[in-house]
C-alpha cells in the first residue's frame, strides 16, 4: 500500500510538474469592440512575401486584395470601374494610348498621396529584374518600351508619360482589347514610388491605398490588418481583417469551434458532407470562378501526337458522371474550355458526347487497334488526383489503360515547364475573366510551358486580332472560333467540368461577394 | 560464555518462482560467538548466499519470503524490525563483503565517494569528516597511497585493491558482524591469502565476529574456528574447523573432503561426488544427499534424518541416529 | 585532456559541417525544380525567366557558386529567400524560436513523464501498476503523432474548448503541441529507462549500496539513476534531434511557424537559399547536440572517459 501511494505521488508530481511549466490554459478573448474582427483560416506555408509581384500563388493574392489596390475595379459581376480614377481612360483613335487621370486625394497607408509617379515607378518596379517579379513577362509585350527597360536599355518605360501629379498616359505595343481587364488584375496594385528600395518591404512594411492597413505580418503564422480610416472610397465597418496559417482540416476544426469566420473548402467529399450537416449547411457558401479543369495532352509525344488518339479520349471522359457522382453536383460539366461567364462562351454549343464505343474505332483509325498505355501526371497536392483515378477505371471502357504518377509540387512544375509531361489535369482559373486569359494559353510559345506543345500560326494570328477587336459581338465570335478549334477540331485539350469555389462561411458575416476578387473588407458583422 | 551475538534458528526463507517453490534456505539454525569466525561452506545453490542475505534483510520480497524462523542478533529478532530499523542495522552493526568486487562497486562513482556514503548514512557527521573517516579506512586495510585511492574509479583499481575497498566500506561503522560472502573467489591465489590475513587481523584489532561464506575449504580451514556444511538449503554438519575436516562425520562433508584437491599429492584423478544437486523444485522426501550418497541406506529415502549432537559437533545422518552417543534433539 | 577531447571534437565536427554543405549544393543542383521557374509558375517567357537567372547568377558556374555559398556560410550569410526576399538566417532564427521552446518543453515533459514512469514501473516491475504503465507506454509509441495531435485538438480544442487548436499567439496555444512531442516521447523513454533500470537494479552494486544502509529512494537516485543514465542519455539525444528536425508534421498541424514547418515550404517552394541554410543550421544543431551527447557520457561514465582519453 505504502509503495503504491508513494508511486501514485511520484507520477503526479512529474505530471503536474510538467504541465504548470507549461503556462495555464488558454482563456476566452476579451470583448469585442464594435466592427469587430474577421479571421480567415487559409494555408501560408508557401506564402513568403505580401508583394504579389514575387508570386502567383492564391493566398498572397487574397491578403493583398485587402491592402492595395489596382487603378481599375471590378464588380462581382464583372463590370470594370474607375478605382484610383476619376472615370476609365481614354483611348486615342489608334487604340495605341490610355489617357489616365487619378483620382485626387486617395492617400497611402503612410498618409503620403498617390500621384502619377507612383504608377510609373510600380510598373517599373515589376520589370526590373533586379526585383524578380514574376509579373513582368507580360508588360514586356504590351506597353512600349517596357523591354527595352527590362533589358537595362533604356532608364525608364518610354510608353508611360507623366504629365502631372495626377494625369499620365500609357502607350500600348499594338492594340489590345484586354488592356484595361489586364490592369484590373490585382498585380497591378499600385505602391508608392519608394517600395521597390524599402527595406524588408512586403514583410516588415507593406502600403497600399486599399481599405486596410497592414498591422502585423509573422510569416507562415498570420497577419493583421486593420482599417484604414482615410482610405478614399470611405472607412470601411469592420475593425480588421486576420489571415491565420493553418492546413485546411485543422481550419475545419477552427471553424467548428467557432475560432475563424470564414476558410475554403476544397475537397467535395468535405464540402458535400458540410452541405447533409443541419448544423453548417448554411455555412457553405458558392462562388462561381471563372475556371476550367481540363485534361491536357503532350502533343509531341506518342500517342497524343494524333488527333485522332486525342478526340478519342476527349469522348471516353463521361463528364455528366464526374459532375454528378464524384462532384456531387457542385461544378458544371464543360463543354468548350471558356467557362460561362466570360466572352466568347457559346451557350448553344451541344454536349461533349460521352461515347467509348467510338472512343475505341477512332483509336483503331488512329492505328491503335489494342488501345493505348498512357500516362498521367500529378501532384500530391492536387485536389483533382480523384479524377484521375476515377478515369483510370473508366478509360478502360475505352481502351484506354492509363496509369498515374504523382510528383512533389515543385517537381512537377518543373517537368511541366520543361515539357516533359504526357498527360495531366489543367486548372485554369482567371482573375481576370478576360478571353485571352484562357486562349493564349495554347498560343505559341506558351502552350509549351504546359507541356502542351499545340502550334497553329492560323490559331495565334486570330488570337492576336481578337487583342484588337473592339467590336463586342465580334470579339465574341473570334473567341467562340478559337475555342471549338481547341476543343473539337485540334483536340489540343480536353475540358472536363467548370468548378465553383466552396466556402465555409460564420453566419454572422454579411454582404460578402467573393467573384472574382477576395472582398473580405466589404463584409459587415451582425450580432 | 554470555548470549551469543548472532542465533538463527529454523530459518527458512523460500522463493516462489512461476516453476514452483524453491526452498532455498530450509530450517538452517546455527549461533555466532562475539569475536568468533564461522565458516559457511557448501556448493553453489546450497543456500549459503541466501542464508546471509536473508540475515543482511537483502532478499527482495516478492519473490522471496521467509517462511518461518528467527534472527536474533544480540538477542533482537531482526526479522521483525521495521524496514528503517533494518536499514540502520545495515552496514553500521552488520557489514558485508560481497564476491565480485569489480560489479560490487558503482562504476561512475570514485572510491572514497562510495565509503564516504557510508560513513554518512550511519553517522551524523559532514562530508570533509566522512571523507577523512574514508581515507582512514582505507589506509586500515593496507592500501597504499589512500589518498589517491581515495579519488579513484573502480575500474582503476586491480582486483584486491577492490576487494580491500569494498572491506574498508563494510567495516568503516565498525560493525560488529561481518559477513562475506565468498570475498577471495575472484581473487589470485597470493592476493587471496592477504585478504584472509586482513581480515583475521581486523577482527582481532576489532573483536567484531565473521561469518566467511565460501566453496573453499581451504580458505574455511585457514581462519574458521567453526564451521556449518550446508547443502540443499539445510544443515547438514556442524563443528570446529579442527576436526571437522580431518573426521567429518557426514558422508556429504567427507566426499567434499575428498574432492579436494592436495598440493604435494599426486592423485591419478580428483574424486568428484557422482550425480547432482537434486532440483530444487523435485525434493526427495528423505535425505536430500541420498541420491549422491555412497553409503545410502534403504530407510535414508524414507524421511528426513533428525539433527544429532555428537560433543561439540551436529550431523544430519541417519548413521548416527542409534549411535550411543546420539540423542535426538 | 578532456580539453583536447572537445578541440578534437569540434575540428571533426567543422569538417562533417562542411561536407554537408558540399551534399547539399549538389543536391539542390541535382533535385528537379528549378527554383526559377517554379518562381515564374505560370504566364512567363524565356526572357523573364534567363533575366532573373543571371540576377541571381544561376548561370555561373557551379564551382564558383558553390565557393561563394560556402564564404558567405561561414559568415552565417545564406543570403535572401527567392519567397520572402527575407535574409535567411532571420528567418531560420525566426523559426527556431518556436521550435526551440517547444523542444525543450516537449523534452521536459518527456523526461519527466518517461522517467517517472520508468522508474516507478521498474520498481514495481511486474506489479499490475507496471502493467498498466506499459500498456499505456506501448499505446505511446504505437500512436502516430499525427493522430494524437489531432485527437488532442479535437478533444481539448473543439469538444472542451480549454485550449487552441492552432497557432501560436493565443494563451495556452503551446500546450497541446508540447503534449503531443512530449507524450510520444515519453511513452519512449519510460521503456527504455525501465528496461535500463531493471538492468542496473539487478547489479551486484546495488546489493552493494543496500547492504551499506542506503535508503530505497537514495539507492535509486544515487546508484541507480546514474548508471542507467547512460542509455538515456543516448536516447535522450535522438529525442532532442527528433523533436527538432521530426516536430515537421506537429508544426503543419498545429500551424506553428516553426523551423520543421520552414524547411518543408522551403523544399516545396525550392527557395534555394532558405533550403541550404535550413540543411546548414539543422546540420551545426544535430551536430552540437552529438557534442552533448558525447560529453554528457564522460560525465556520467568515467570509463568512457578513460577510452576516450587513451
Amino acid at each position: 500500500m505504502k509503495r503504491l501511494r508513494m508511486a501514485i505521488a511520484l507520477l503526479l508530481i512529474f505530471a503536474l510538474a510538467a504541465m504548470t511549466a507549461c503556462g495555464g490554459a488558454g482563456k476566452k478573448e476579451g470583448t469585442k469592440k464594435t466592427g469587430g474582427t474577421v479571421t480567415f483560416g487559409t494555408a501560408m506555408d508557401q506564402f513568403g512575401n505580401m508583394d504579389i509581384h514575387y508570386t502567383t500563388a492564391a493566398a498572397p493574392f487574397q491578403a493583398a486584395m485587402q491592402m492595395t489596390e489596382p487603378l481599375i475595379g471590378k464588380d462581382p459581376d464583372g463590370n470594370l470601374f474607375p478605382l484610383l480614377l476619376d472615370e476609365m481612360p481614354e483611348v486615342s483613335e489608334d487604340g495605341l494610348t490610355y489617357s489616365f487621370k487619378l483620382k485626387s486625394g486617395v492617400k497611402f497607408h503612410d498618409g503620403s498621396l498617390l500621384d502619377s509617379g507612383d504608377v510609373k515607378a510600380t510598373f517599373e518596379k515589376m520589370l526590373n529584374p533586379k526585383n524578380l517579379s514574376v509579373h513582368a513577362g507580360s508588360i514586356t509585350t504590351l506597353i512600349k518600351g517596357a523591354a527595352e527597360y527590362a533589358d537595362g536599355k533604356a532608364d525608364s518605360i518610354s510608353g508611360i508619360e507623366v504629365k502631372d501629379d495626377q494625369n499620365f498616359t500609357i502607350t500600348l505595343v499594338s492594340p489590345n482589347a484586354s488592356f484595361l481587364n489586364f490592369l484590373s488584375a490585382w498585380q497591378m496594385s499600385i505602391y508608392p514610388a519608394e517600395a521597390a528600395t524599402m527595406d524588408g518591404w512586403g514583410t516588415k512594411v507593406f502600403i497600399g491605398t486599399g481599405p486596410y492597413k497592414l498591422k502585423e505580418f509573422e510569416p507562415n503564422s498570420k497577419i493583421v490588418m486593420e482599417r484604414f480610416d482615410d482610405y478614399h472610397g470611405g472607412a470601411k465597418k469592420l475593425d480588421s481583417i486576420v489571415f491565420q496559417n493553418m492546413t485546411q482540416n485543422t481550419a475545419l476544426m477552427e471553424f467548428e469551434a467557432g475560432n475563424i469566420d470564414l476558410t475554403e473548402v476544397k475537397d467535395t467529399a468535405i464540402i458535400s458532407s458540410y452541405l447533409e450537416n443541419e448544423e453548417f449547411k448554411d455555412n457553405i457558401v458558392m462562388i462561381e470562378q471563372l475556371g476550367t479543369i481540363a485534361l491536357s495532352f503532350n502533343m509531341k509525344m506518342k500517342p497524343f501526337d494524333n488527333p485522332k488518339v486525342r478526340e478519342a479520349i476527349s469522348i471516353a471522359i463521361d463528364r455528366e458522371t464526374i459532375v454528378n457522382k464524384l462532384l456531387k453536383g457542385l461544378g458544371t460539366p464543360a463543354k468548350s474550355f471558356l467557362p460561362k461567364g466570360v466572352l466568347g462562351y457559346d451557350e448553344d454549343l451541344e454536349e461533349f458526347k460521352y461515347d467509348p464505343e467510338r472512343a475505341k474505332q477512332l483509336l483503331k483509325e488512329a492505328g491503335y487497334p489494342d488501345g493505348i498505355d498512357v500516362e498521367a501526371i500529378t501532384t500530391d497536392t492536387a485536389a483533382t488526383t480523384f479524377i484521375l483515378q476515377y478515369l483510370a477505371e473508366a478509360f478502360k471502357e475505352a481502351n484506354i489503360r492509363m496509369t498515374i504518377q504523382t510528383y512533389d509540387a515543385a517537381g512537377f512544375t518543373d517537368i511541366r515547364n520543361n515539357g516533359k509531361i504526357p498527360m495531366f489535369i489543367l486548372t485554369w482559373v482567371s482573375d481576370v475573366g478576360d478571353p485571352n486569359d484562357f486562349m493564349s494559353l495554347y498560343s505559341t510559345p506558351m502552350s509549351q510551358f504546359i507541356s502542351n506543345f499545340y502550334e497553329n500560326s492560323e490559331y495565334d494570328a486570330q488570337l492576336q486580332k481578337g487583342l484588337t477587336e473592339t467590336d463586342l459581338e465580334k470579339r465574341a465570335e473570334l473567341y467562340r472560333q478559337l475555342d471549338y478549334k481547341l476543343t473539337r477540331t485540334d483536340y489540343a485539350c480536353a475540358p472536363i467540368y467548370h468548378p465553383n469555389a466552396f466556402m465555409l462561411v460564420s453566419k454572422k458575416i454579411k454582404n460578402l461577394r467573393m467573384e472574382n476578387c477576395f472582398r473580405l473588407f466589404d463584409a459587415e458583422l451582425s450580432e | 560464555m554470555g548470549s551469543p551475538l548472532l542465533e538463527v534458528k529454523n530459518l527458512k526463507t523460500y522463493f516462489r518462482t512461476e516453476d514452483g517453490l524453491v526452498k532455498a534456505v530450509d530450517g538452517v539454525s546455527f549461533s555466532l560467538e562475539k569475536g568468533e569466525i564461522l565458516g559457511i561452506v557448501g556448493e553453489s545453490g546450497s543456500g549459503k548466499s541466501i542464508t546471509a542475505l536473508t540475515i543482511m534483510g537483502l532478499v527482495q520480497i516478492p519473490p522471496g519470503e521467509i517462511h518461518g524462523g528467527e534472527i536474533l542478533f544480540k538477542g533482537r529478532n531482526i526479522l521483525a524490525l521495521r524496514k528503517s530499523e533494518m536499514r540502520k542495522l545495515r552496514g553500521n552493526e552488520i557489514g558485508m563483503v560481497f564476491q565480485e568486487p569489480m560489479t560490487a562497486l558503482n562504476p561512475v562513482y570514485t572510491i572514497g565517494n562510495q565509503i564516504a556514503e557510508a560513513v554518512m548514512l550511519h553517522s551524523d557527521v559532514d562530508r570533509k569528516t566522512a571523507m577523512k573517516r574514508a581515507v582512514e579506512m582505507l589506509e586500515r586495510v593496507q592500501i597504499p597511497m589512500a589518498k589517491d585511492v581515495f579519488k579513484r574509479y573502480p575500474h582503476e583499481l586491480s582486483g584486491g585493491m577492490r576487494q580491500r575497498a569494498m572491506i574498508a566500506m563494510a567495516l568503516c561503522c565498525n560493525p560488529e558482524l561481518l559477513i562475506c560472502d565468498e570475498p577471495t573467489t575472484a581473487l589470485d591465489v597470493t592476493v587471496q591469502a592477504q585478504i584472509l590475513k586482513l581480515i583475521d587481523s581486523l577482527r582481532k584489532e576489532t573483536g567484531m565476529s565473521v561469518i566467511m561464506i565460501t566453496h573453499d575449504l581451504a580458505v574455511v580451514s585457514e581462519i574458521a574456528e567453526r564451521v556449518i556444511v550446508m547443502y540443499a538449503g539445510k544443515v547438514l554438519e556442524e563443528g570446529p574447523s579442527s576436526v571437522i575436516f580431518d573426521h567429518p562425520l557426514h558422508p556429504y562433508t567427507e566426499a567434499l573432503m575428498k574432492s579436494k584437491p592436495v598440493l604435494g599429492q599426486k592423485k591419478e584423478r580428483l574424486y568428484s561426488i557422482r550425480g547432482m544437486v537434486p532440483s530444487p523444485y523435485n525434493r526427495p522426501p528423505g535425505c536430500l544427499f541420498e541420491p549422491r550418497c555412497d553409503c545410502s541406506m534403504k530407510e535414508c529415502s524414507q524421511a528426513e534424518p533428525a539433527d544429532v549432537i555428537i560433543g561439540n559437533r551436529r550431523v544430519k545422518c541417519i548413521k548416527y541416529c542409534d549411535s550411543k552417543d546420539g540423542n535426538r534433539p | 585532456m578532456m580539453i583536447k577531447y572537445i578541440i578534437s571534437r569540434i575540428m571533426q565536427s567543422i569538417i562533417v559541417l562542411i561536407g554537408v554543405t558540399l551534399v547539399t549544393f549538389i543536391l539542390v543542383n541535382v533535385v528537379p525544380g528549378d527554383a526559377v521557374s517554379l518562381m515564374l509558375a505560370k504566364r512567363t517567357d524565356q526572357a523573364t525567366m534567363d533575366r532573373i537567372r543571371h540576377e541571381l547568377g544561376f548561370d555561373r558556374p557551379y564551382t564558383e557558386q558553390y565557393l561563394r555559398f560556402l564564404g558567405n556560410a561561414v559568415r552565417g550569410d545564406f543570403g535572401n529567400s527567392y519567397f520572402e526576399k527575407t535574409p535567411v538566417t532571420e528567418m531560420i532564427l525566426r523559426g527556431l524560436k518556436y521550435t526551440v521552446r517547444i523542444a525543450l518543453w516537449a523534452l521536459l515533459l518527456a523526461l519527466a513523464l518517461g522517467l517517472g514512469a520508468g522508474i516507478v514501473s521498474a520498481y514495481f516491475h511486474n506489479s499490475l501498476l507496471d502493467r498498466v504503465i506499459m500498456f499505456f507506454s506501448t499505446l505511446g509509441i504505437s500512436a502516430p503523432v499525427f493522430w494524437l495531435a489531432l485527437l488532442f485538438q479535437i478533444f481539448f480544442g473543439l469538444k472542451l474548448k480549454v485550449l487552441p487548436i492552432s497557432g501560436v499567439d493565443k494563451p495556452g496555444s503551446f500546450i497541446l503541441p508540447v503534449l503531443t512531442l512530449g507524450i510520444t516521447n515519453a511513452a519512449s523513454i519510460a521503456r527504455i529507462s525501465r528496461t535500463s533500470l531493471l538492468e542496473i537494479i539487478s547489479q551486484d552494486y546495488i546489493r552493494t549500496a543496500k547492504a551499506k544502509g542506503a535508503g530505497e529512494l537514495r539507492v535509486v537516485f544515487k546508484h541507480v539513476l546514474k548508471n542507467a543514465a547512460i542509455p538515456i542519455v543516448t536516447f535522450a539525444g535522438l529525442v532532442v534531434r527528433g523533436l527538432l528536425g521530426g516536430s515537421m508534421l506537429v508544426e503543419t498541424v498545429f500551424s506553428i511557424p516553426g523551423f520543421g514547418s520552414l524547411m518543408v515550404s522551403s523544399i516545396l517552394t525550392r527557395d534555394i537559399p532558405l533550403m541550404q541554410g535550413c540543411v546548414v543550421y539543422g546540420a551545426t544543431i544535430f551536430v552540437l547536440i552529438n557534442l552533448l551527447v558525447d560529453l554528457a557520457y564522460s560525465a556520467l561514465d568515467p570509463r568512457v572517459r578513460l577510452v576516450k582519453e587513451t
